[in-house]
């Protein structure tokens, strides 16, 4: 398991949408449906967001 | 990028909690058939672990709740967003309510160290130094000149302290004399350069830490929390002016001064969506005594009747500097 305070830091550095999108996602636990809605962004961009935050952090883990 | 309806699915398989065989042999599939989407699903995993699997609310998002909670922080979009949700596991999870209290406690000491930071009177007294003579007179005979040697550098020292408490004004002493490390545990910011910036300050870094929150207002110069960080290394600016000879005759490196007059004053100005105006107020109270190290009174009055005028926590401080700058 990655260490959490690892991951924060590194999410941390990314822009405040990107943090949203992955913060709202596990820490709150919204579908994406809710957080384009809550983001006023279309589920389809929230989605292919989070897709590439994931890959960005993967990488900055690394 | 995937295509969105194989997304969807690998979307869909990851957020349940069990899968049926067939269901991961289709993931094991999606994972092989790509390493991009293999890379994806592993961290998502990794992530859904490290930040989910404590069932608890991490301290850092129990931070920011208490900043939202306490109006510090009022325009944080994820604790608007996340509230309700925040509240109701507060109410169900007592570790999670005991980790909250316990920032409670933490906040509100910092708010009591930041309250009582400015215009305390060194605590060397007469008695202390009386004391440490009278201990050194008791020792035995052959210790007895080495005693008195350094009791003649007692009463030199305090001496010395005597000179320098006249000859230093009163508007440039202890302006951080009781502050402690707490201070700076704020979380005003999360983003990790303003948060080394704090830990460097907690280290007595200053300039460690002034290095980090000028890289934090570079790289982020147009988030709107930035005003934080500006305010902050306005008053780290202030404490890495201050040097002095063995304790006493202090004096403030006027260049450092400007820097940090240059940051508040930016603070302030970034600072403009209304709902900070306490902080506002204490960027005022910190530039007037700014002005004050580099002898710029009529600079200073103005910012302090500010504080006066908008009732900030240190109203009472400005309104004491401002009649003691009148009657000299």
């Amino acid at each position: 398991m990655i260490d959490a305070e690892n991951v924060l830091t590194i999410l941390n550095t990314l822009s405040e949408e990107k943090q949203e999108i992955v913060k709202l996602r596990f820490w709150g636990d919204l579908k994406f449906g809710e957080i384009a809605e809550k983001l006023n962004k279309n589920e389809a961009a929230v989605k292919k967001m989070f897709y590439r935050t994931l890959i960005e952090l993967k990488d900055k883990l690394e | 990028m995937v295509a969105m309806e194989k997304f969807d699915k690998i979307l869909e398989l990851l957020e349940r909690k069990t899968l049926t065989e067939a269901e991961k042999k289709l993931l094991g599939e999606f994972s092989d058939s790509d390493e991009e989407i293999k890379s994806f699903i592993n961290i998502y995993k990794k992530l859904n672990s490290s930040l989910t699997a404590s069932g608890h609310i991490p301290t850092d998002l129990l931070a920011s709740y208490l900043l939202f909670e306490m109006g510090d922080e009022l325009d944080n979009k994820l604790i608007l967003l996340i509230r309700n949700k925040i509240k109701s596991h507060l109410a169900e999870c007592s570790d999670c309510l005991n980790e909250y209290n316990n920032l409670v406690t933490e906040y509100s000491e910092i708010q009591e160290h930041v309250d009582k930071s400015i215009n305390r009177d060194s605590k060397v007294t007469v008695k202390e130094s009386d004391f440490i003579l009278s201990l050194l007179l008791k020792r035995t005979t052959a210790l007895k000149y080495a005693f008195a040697t350094l009791a003649v550098f007692v009463v030199a020292y305090f001496g010395l302290f005597i000179v320098s408490t006249s000859v230093t004004p009163d508007y440039k002493k202890n302006i951080f004399s009781d502050e402690q490390e707490d201070f700076y545990k704020t979380r005003g910011r999360t983003s990790a350069l303003f948060q080394q910036g704090l830990n460097a300050i907690e280290k007595g870094d200053y300039l460690k830490a002034i290095d980090y929150l000028s890289e934090d207002i570079r790289e982020h110069q147009n988030e709107k929390s930035i005003f934080y960080t500006h305010y902050i290394i306005g008053i780290t600016y202030l404490k890495a002016s201050e040097s002095a000879f063995i304790g006493l005759f202090k004096s403030y490196d006027k260049e450092k001064v400007k820097l940090a007059i240059a940051n508040l004053k930016e603070s302030i100005d970034k600072n403009n969506s209304g709902d900070y105006e306490s902080l506002k107020l204490d960027s005022y109270y910190y530039m007037g005594r700014a002005y004050l190290l580099n002898d710029e009174q009529d600079s200073a009055i103005p910012n302090f009747q500010k504080v006066i005028d908008g009732k900030g926590r240190y109203s009472k401080e400005a309104a004491q500097l401002i009649t003691n700058l009148e009657k000299n």
